[in-house]
């Protein structure tokens, strides 16, 4: 499995580095290169100098990829114009809380026994990862914003809050309509909610995010409030202007009231995908010979269901979630420019526009290494739940 | 077994037996699916709406419609912004007074261009691809998966995103690829054949075991007639499906880049940027502009979806006529 993994992690950095190699030679064609679209900028005009020197502008394209490749790669040793942090102790937080994580994995996959311990290993991981976010006081010489809008890794970490936010509030908000949507519509296959379910998973499926995401601002919002004089949820931005007054409850309030709408724009073409799958592996499992022995000994529907099927009907659903969080973040980028959403999306959108070439490069990696790790992940946790399965 | 024993009275038809009326009616595996896809009533209505939609784009130059770009006046010269449906300018008009009938049609064909070159293009790489890693165990197939693994390793939207941002500037490329819609088909078809390629080669791999293979083999076929043959006849099926459903992934790929202003450019009409802006118009009261190229949109992709479906259903040979 040691070796599996290994290779696995190998075939991702080549993917990364191929990804790398393909964008920045995509940006290298836009507007005669980075040094051009530099000087285009007033504001940019003090820094040129120093950032040529830095990234190697005036350089051959593949020795500014190397530079640019090793800065990226680099931790902040002291400080520069792209690092506003520098290594010390407190550094070491957030990868003790990684280090303990893997650990209680381990001892998880040798120690416990249960249906339940991939469940177990994902929310040790979505908790660890959340403070290791919280604590990383670490940062990378990413450069700075050719926009002028101050060092990358700052602009990025301060909105990755926004976007795990939007994801998770989507994921969540999936998983919770989706998964017993699909288990109901297999318990009653053919059935007249089962067909109407089947139909609008393939309209949702067939429906583009952004018709999704403006329908939902139009009749949840803005109709809704002219004809009935409701003010439910709002349209733009992540918090009210006063939030800062506001209560504990209140800002409750406040928070559901502007995430509804963009989780659930990105959530309902989720869902019609889960939905189905559940519905299917539900199925499945029904039409088991266990399950019919089940059936045959007299057990009451009721307890054939929840304790015998829906256990192992569980199971393939969390590598879908894994895999779902690409398409989450594709999800996030046009959501995030719509509903105003101050995520890692729609900077990306904002920083394309104008081609600020270490924002854009730097946010394609970040995507790009997660969608690489959830990859990993799903693998692992499909090889965990289901020991069937094994690694060559 | 059964149909093979048709042909081949078909082939050498008995003629005492015609003569008394009791030849048996050849049926090919084209009946047989012709027979399975027309049950599925769902797929037929897509298949029409979708024929309808190809008629009208391709017809779109001769029809009586107004220009797609034109700002329309009425007779004393003010100009007709924002026009609510009615007689003579049926979708009405968006901000800048252009038919919304017109541009709807029109934004079709951005829309149909991409979705049918690109799905030409994921199906030559993709069944290329995938053959020759299936055929050609060892070295070849190692590389090749490996590049697939890649290709499908890449995320997809951000990737297209700046690609179709970066388009207009690349210096060397003709005119008509920098601005039109084939520049986001060709995009967006290199970037999607690595599922089908999986599949094809997963195909390839079992046709490559069985018996009616080795009997090719041994009868000494070349490596072009087996595989052109024997084994790719076998696995068109997955081929088409996978094929139907990435036509309507990228239109809506094309829509998302679009609706983002990185995709087919303006002044062309497209059903992503129709909608972008009539987003912004529907919130002052003028729904049509939003509601129309929506609802086309949609329609389409669920169509191509359902057709797609069909296919399947249609193409699996384990399924009888008689069970559905």
């Amino acid at each position: 499995m040691l070796a599996y993994i290994t290779r696995r992690v190998v075939y991702g950095v080549v993917t990364l580095l191929a990804l790398s190699v393909i964008v920045f030679a995509l940006l290298q064609m836009s507007g005669g290169g980075p040094l051009d679209r530099l000087k285009l900028n007033p504001r940019m005009q003090p820094y040129i100098q120093q950032l040529t020197k830095q990234w190697g502008l005036d350089q051959p394209v593949w020795k500014q990829y190397l530079t640019w490749l090793r800065n990226y790669v680099s931790p902040c040793v002291e400080r520069s114009q792209g690092c506003t942090e520098t290594i010390g102790l407190h550094n070491a937080i957030p990868f003790v809380v990684l280090a303990v994580a893997a650990v209680a994995t381990v001892l998880i996959v040798m120690k416990v026994r249960t249906y339940w311990r991939a469940g177990l290993i994902l929310g040790l991981w979505v908790v660890a990862l959340f403070v290791a976010i919280q604590n990383m006081t670490i940062a990378f010489d990413w450069g700075i914003s050719f926009q002028g809008a101050g060092p990358v890794w700052d602009m990025i970490f301060s909105r990755v809050g926004a976007t795990f936010r939007l994801g998770f509030a989507a994921l969540f908000l999936a998983l919770l309509i989706g998964i017993p949507l699909g288990i109901y519509q297999a318990i009653r296959q053919y059935s007249f909610f089962d067909q109407l379910g089947t139909t609008a998973a393939f309209v949702t499926f067939s429906t583009p995010i952004f018709v999704i995401a403006i329908a939902l601002q139009l009749l949840l919002a803005l109709y809704l409030e002219k004809w009935t004089g409701v003010k439910l949820f709002y349209v733009t931005g992540m918090n009210s202007p006063d939030y800062g007054d506001m209560n504990l409850l209140q800002r409750l309030a406040d928070i559901l009231q502007h995430l509804t709408l963009p989780a659930l724009s990105i959530a309902l073409i989720s869902l019609a995908g889960y939905s189905r799958f559940q519905r299917a592996s539900m199925l499945e499992v029904l039409h088991s010979d266990y399950l019919r022995t089940a059936k045959a000994k007299g057990l009451p529907r009721r307890k054939i269901v929840v304790k015998h099927a829906l256990r192992n009907a569980l199971i393939p659903i969390v590598t879908l979630v894994s895999l779902d969080i690409a398409f989450i973040v594709s999800g996030a980028i046009i959501t995030e420019s719509i509903f105003g959403w101050p995520g890692i999306g729609r900077l990306y959108i904002n920083a394309i526009q104008t081609v600020d070439y270490p924002v854009v490069m730097s946010i394609v990696m970040v995507i790009g290494i997660g969608i690489v790790v959830m990859n990993i992940v799903a693998d692992i946790l499909y090889g965990v739940m289901d020991p069937r399965v094994r690694y060559e | 077994m059964s149909e093979m024993g048709y042909q081949v009275e078909a082939e050498e038809p008995d003629l005492a037996l015609e003569a008394e009326g009791l030849a048996v009616e050849p049926i090919t595996q084209w009946d047989l699916f012709s027979a399975r896809l027309r049950r599925h009533r769902l797929a037929m209505v897509a298949a029409g709406i979708l024929a309808g939609l190809v008629m009208l784009v391709v017809a779109a130059p001769w029809l009586p419609l107004h220009d797609p770009t034109e700002r329309l006046v009425d007779e004393a010269g003010r100009s007709l912004v924002n026009i609510a449906p009615r007689q003579g300018l049926w979708l009405g008009t968006d901000d800048l007074g252009r038919d919304v009938l017109s541009r709807v049609i029109y934004g079709g064909r951005a829309s149909l261009i991409v979705g049918v070159t690109a799905g030409i293009l994921v199906a030559l790489l993709g069944t290329l691809i995938g053959s020759l890693a299936g055929y050609y165990p060892g070295l070849p197939d190692q590389a090749l998966m490996r590049f697939t693994d890649l290709v499908l390793g890449l995320p997809l939207l951000p990737v297209a995103i700046v690609v179709g941002r970066i388009l207009p500037e690349i210096p060397f490329l003709p005119e008509w690829l920098k601005q039109g819609p084939f520049g986001i088909a060709l995009l967006l078809g290199f970037l999607s054949w690595g599922s089908l390629a999986r599949i094809v080669r997963a195909e390839f791999l079992s046709l490559r075991e069985k018996e009616f293979v080795e009997a090719a083999r041994a009868a000494g076929a070349s490596d072009r007639r087996i595989v052109f043959r024997h084994i790719l006849p076998n696995a068109m099926s997955p081929i088409i499906v996978t094929t139907t459903l990435v036509v309507g992934s990228a239109i809506i790929i094309e829509a998302a880049l679009s609706f983002l202003g990185f995709g087919v450019r303006p002044p062309t009409p497209t059903w992503g940027a129709m909608v972008a802006q009539g987003g912004r118009l529907a919130v002052r009261g003028f729904w049509w502009s939003l509601v129309f190229p929506g609802i086309a949109l949609v329609v389409t992709v669920l169509s191509i979806n359902f057709l797609g479906d069909g296919l399947r259903d249609a193409l699996d040979p384990t399924q009888t006529i008689e069970r559905k």
